[in-house]
């Protein structure tokens, strides 16, 4: 071969190769067209990571629930909407205890009901619920139930992401089109910003209306910090498995250097930045609401795996000034060893348990308001 | 600026494109601001060590060789050296924008920093002083101004190295006597970072003034030339540890930017970035979970996170030596190998000569040698590989870890020598299996040096020792799992190592056919796609 010519031929090859791989990962690994197949190959799955938010709410979203992927009801706001993600019921004559949260905070509740028979235990939660999703959810729920006893789950995970307002741009790999508030600082004073749709009904509506959608996008452009339009439109790009790969790093990319504006592994919160004004403001927010509403408040704080405590760290002065109850998960399953977790982050069972039985022990050294005695199963 | 970045790959596009379009003069004066601009990026007031240690050797390497500078070149330097330390560390240039005040304080908010002015002090000083006494040092016989020179090159370096990376380590083990003293150790402590890439180009430095002296080096007279051959950006954070004896005449001489060259330099930049993204970063987070353990470790973790950091370590700096090589050959540049498949060594001292031979060759050349090098008697011979070893472990940090690192690759080493004077004369060639298990046997050993090299304190390397040998089988993974995309990757690793082994010095592209090798480059590309999404993390050897 003509050394001159080599370069050129190599990277003809090169190209070749390429593209025979994009073609064969598109052939070997579909992602499944029906919605309802939620568990396809981990290899199908992870090839489709990067395809684009609209991409994916597309792929997921029919015109009813039946042609629909049941992710997408979830961790929806509206009154409407709002019903325990369990099938427990308030019993009479027993303490009324609500859990808002994300899927952490959500298993804390369900041992809890368990393990105390006293309580009537309700949940509300999202998959990766925000600290303000949870408190949102508060506010909706407390015009329809009084509790005696509201618990506020929030995650170390979950605080970089307060100035987010949907499941669509918060989790760039597994996008949920749920919404909430944009909750804002002005003239010294939290604000909210509701998104257009709270509902799943109404996010059809929007998502088939291209008007409407139009509208959605330019709300999310002004007030979520993670929007990024190379995220979230639908393009040819999609179509490629190697585009898809690169959009994905640069999603990755992206959103770790918003995240490290907020949070760094060494140095723990960014006690300036404005999501963690918002989050002492809203756990401020939340205990005195609770407790103007004769509701005993507690906030659960999940100190994700390998973070450490910092969450407990940047919440600890604000939890001791305003004297708000709280257990925090660094005790008992302390994040920097992995066997207190599942490979999902989860905590594993036995350990959930051990932190249910201290928040039920919370609630009975503290509820004063309770009519009927503890009835711990031990 | 590190290598696994945007910004670099978009840095050396530009650079490229323009060092393309430029005559040879250009290309240098061109690569020299390139290398400048790159070492600020991560911090200005640190180039001026750089320029620094530059410009002291290129005036000790010609009062060694020449015995005089003409005037209008000193006052060059001078004037240089002057600026620098002006523009780089007197003036705090991040507080232009501070606060409210009135253009009036704009000098006083300029010039706010105490210890940067007493660093222009002394730099104007230390001129004022060369340029007053140099008559004097023209006028001293060769032999005596040889020797200042080459003290004063030596000295200043090692002080400069010894103020940023050792200060400390002495200061913390010397407390109790400090203390005696009645000095407060805390207070002596310098609360500085250690500058990226000081052990490396404090080191070319020394051994350009260091073999002017030995007479097998002539000085440069073009200060460019020589502040080129220091910063060189492909090697300028990591090495290898270029001499000037080879570097320089390629910075002098037009440099020939063939196909060949271009092929090569990408195949090379390709490989080094699949190394590093693909396999170490791939890697690291299960390393780092062993590592920092807060829990018992099983015999599973122990031996998977000591294996594991044998191949971190080798793809995360030997990825970084292929980035440097394959870029600086882009531009027409041959730098030294650094890495020669060192894992298929089967002694210690083939290791030696595979593994990181820049800093081996040098501690050869500069501190092996003159101690009297493998000559003498065994005691003799013992205690100049023990010391020299001593020093590359202490080269690579001021911990008592990296002392012991070395230590224990200089007892391999005369246990090896030894157990070779033992064995009779007469040597059966060995066979493959039998040269496969000794390789086999000695990567244990090379594992096992890697335990002392990654933990932090004895009470680590005990807690991952302790379960290698108290609890044999225990199969049990309280870890992650390295990345897809390494797990993927790591069979084409492994058969560019074993093709690279048995090439022999020959390129990939020479030994297996086009449709073949263009393949695997395919491959590669496609896993650091993947790979991509990983969180990056920095080169290891930029903490030394």
């Amino acid at each position: 071969m003509n050394t001159s010519n080599k370069p050129v031929c190599a990277l003809l090859w090169i190209a070749a190769y390429m593209i025979l791989i994009d073609i064969a990962i598109n052939v070997a690994f579909p992602y499944p067209k029906d919605p309802h197949n939620i568990s396809p190959s981990a290899i199908a799955q992870f090839f489709e990571y990067g395809r684009s938010v609209e991409g994916k709410l597309t792929r997921m979203t029919g015109k009813t629930d039946a042609s629909s992927a049941p992710i997408i009801s979830a961790g929806w706001l509206q009154d409407a909407q709002i019903k325990p993600t369990s099938n427990l019921q308030v019993r009479p004559n027993t303490t009324v205890v609500t859990v808002y949260g994300m899927s952490h905070a959500v298993l804390l509740a369900q041992d809890l009901a368990t393990i105390d028979k006293s309580l009537s235990v309700r949940i509300f939660g999202a998959p990766g619920a925000v600290p303000t999703w949870s408190y949102a959810s508060y506010l909706f729920d407390r015009k329809q139930q009084h509790s005696d006893v509201v618990v506020l789950g929030i995650m170390t995970l979950g605080v970089p992401l307060i100035c987010t307002t949907s499941g669509a741009t918060n989790h760039f790999e597994s996008v949920e089109p749920y919404t909430y508030p944009r909750f804002f600082f002005s003239n010294g004073m939290l604000r909210s910003a509701l998104p257009p749709f709270i509902s799943i009904d109404q996010y059809r509506d929007t998502f088939y209306n291209p008007d409407k959608w139009n509208s959605y996008v330019k709300w999310l452009k002004q007030y979520d910090k993670y929007y990024d339009p190379l995220l979230f439109h639908k393009t040819f790009l999609d179509s490629s498995s190697l585009l898809r790969m690169l959009r994905r790093a640069y999603a990755h990319t992206s959103q770790r250097s918003k995240m490290a504006e907020v949070y760094e592994d060494r140095n723990g919160f960014n006690g300036n930045s404005e999501e963690v004004q918002i989050l002492l403001t809203v756990i401020r927010k939340f205990s005195e609401d609770a407790r103007q509403n004769n509701s005993l408040p507690i906030i659960y704080i999940v100190n994700n795996v390998f973070l450490s405590d910092h969450l407990f760290t940047i919440l600890r002065p604000t939890l001791f000034a305003d004297k708000i109850l709280f257990l925090s998960t660094h005790d008992i399953c302390p994040p920097n060893d992995p066997r207190n977790y599942l490979p999902d982050s989860h905590f594993i069972p036995s350990k959930n348990m051990e932190l249910a039985r201290a928040m039920a022990k919370i609630i009975m050294e503290n509820n004063h308001n309770r009519s009927v005695r503890s009835q711990l199963v031990r | 600026m590190p290598f696994n970045s945007v910004t670099f790959i978009t840095f050396f596009i530009l650079v490229y494109a323009l060092y393309r379009q430029l005559p040879h003069k250009g290309q240098n004066i061109l690569l020299l601001i390139a290398s400048y601009l790159f070492y600020a990026w991560w911090s200005l007031r640190f180039l001026f060590l750089i320029i620094l240690s530059t410009t002291l050797d290129y005036v000790c390497g010609l009062m060694i060789g020449e015995g005089f500078i003409p005037k209008a070149k000193r006052h060059l330097i001078s004037s240089w050296l002057v600026l620098s330390a002006l523009f780089l560390v007197a003036i705090q240039w991040n507080r232009i924008n501070d606060g409210q005040l009135s253009q009036k304080h704009l000098f006083s908010r300029l010039f706010s920093d105490k210890t940067a002015l007493y660093i222009l002090l002394a730099t104007v000083l230390i001129i004022v002083a060369f340029n007053l006494l140099n008559d004097i040092f023209v006028r001293l016989t060769i032999p005596n101004r040889q020797q200042l020179f080459l003290i004063l090159s030596i000295v200043g370096n090692l002080s400069i190295l010894c103020a940023f990376k050792y200060l400390n380590f002495f200061i913390d083990n010397l407390q109790p006597i400090l203390h005696a003293l009645g000095f407060d150790s805390n207070r002596l402590h310098l609360q500085i970072v250690l500058p990226v890439g000081l052990s490396f180009y404090i080191f070319m430095t020394m051994s350009y003034t260091i073999d002017i002296y030995r007479r097998r080096l002539i000085p440069t007279k073009h200060v460019h030339e020589y502040a080129l051959f220091v910063a060189f950006f492909p090697k300028l954070l990591a090495g290898p540890i270029e001499r000037a004896a080879a570097f320089l005449p390629q910075i002098a001489n037009k440099r020939d930017l063939t196909t060949d060259k271009l092929m090569s330099g990408l195949q090379q930049t390709l490989s080094g970035f699949f190394k590093k993204l693909v396999i170490a970063d791939g890697v690291a987070g299960t390393v780092s979970g062993i590592f920092g353990h807060t829990y018992q470790l099983s015999w599973a973790d122990a031996t998977l996170g000591t294996f594991l950091f044998t191949i971190q370590i080798y793809c995360d700096f030997s990825g970084y030596s292929d980035i440097a090589i394959g870029t600086a050959r882009l531009l027409g540049f041959e730098l030294m190998t650094n890495f020669n498949f060192p894992y298929f060594s089967r002694n210690p001292s083939e290791f030696w000569g595979r593994w990181h031979i820049s800093l081996s060759s040098w501690f050869r050349d500069y501190v092996f040698f003159p101690l009297g090098g493998p000559y003498g008697s065994p005691s003799r011979w013992m205690r100049n590989v023990l010391v020299t070893f001593l020093l590359v472990g202490f080269w690579h940090g001021a911990a008592w870890n990296y002392i012991l690192w070395g230590l224990y690759h200089g007892i391999l080493l005369c246990l090896h020598r030894i157990k070779e004077s033992l064995r009779s004369s007469k040597r059966r060639p060995q066979h493959l299996l039998s040269k496969s298990l000794t390789t086999l046997a000695f990567f244990v050993l090379i594992n096992f040096s890697w335990i002392l090299f990654r933990s932090s304190s004895p009470s680590q390397i005990a807690d991952i020792v302790r379960p290698l040998f108290h609890d044999i089988g225990n199969l049990k993974l309280n870890v992650d799992l390295p990345t897809k995309a390494a797990l993927l990757g790591f069979p084409i690793f492994l058969f560019m190592e074993f093709l690279g082994n048995f090439a022999r010095g020959r390129r990939i592209d020479q030994i297996i056919p086009l449709p073949l090798w263009t393949a695997l480059d395919a491959a590669m590309i496609f896993i650091i796609l993947l790979a991509l999404a990983n969180v990056p993390s920095g080169f290891i050897y930029f903490q030394f």
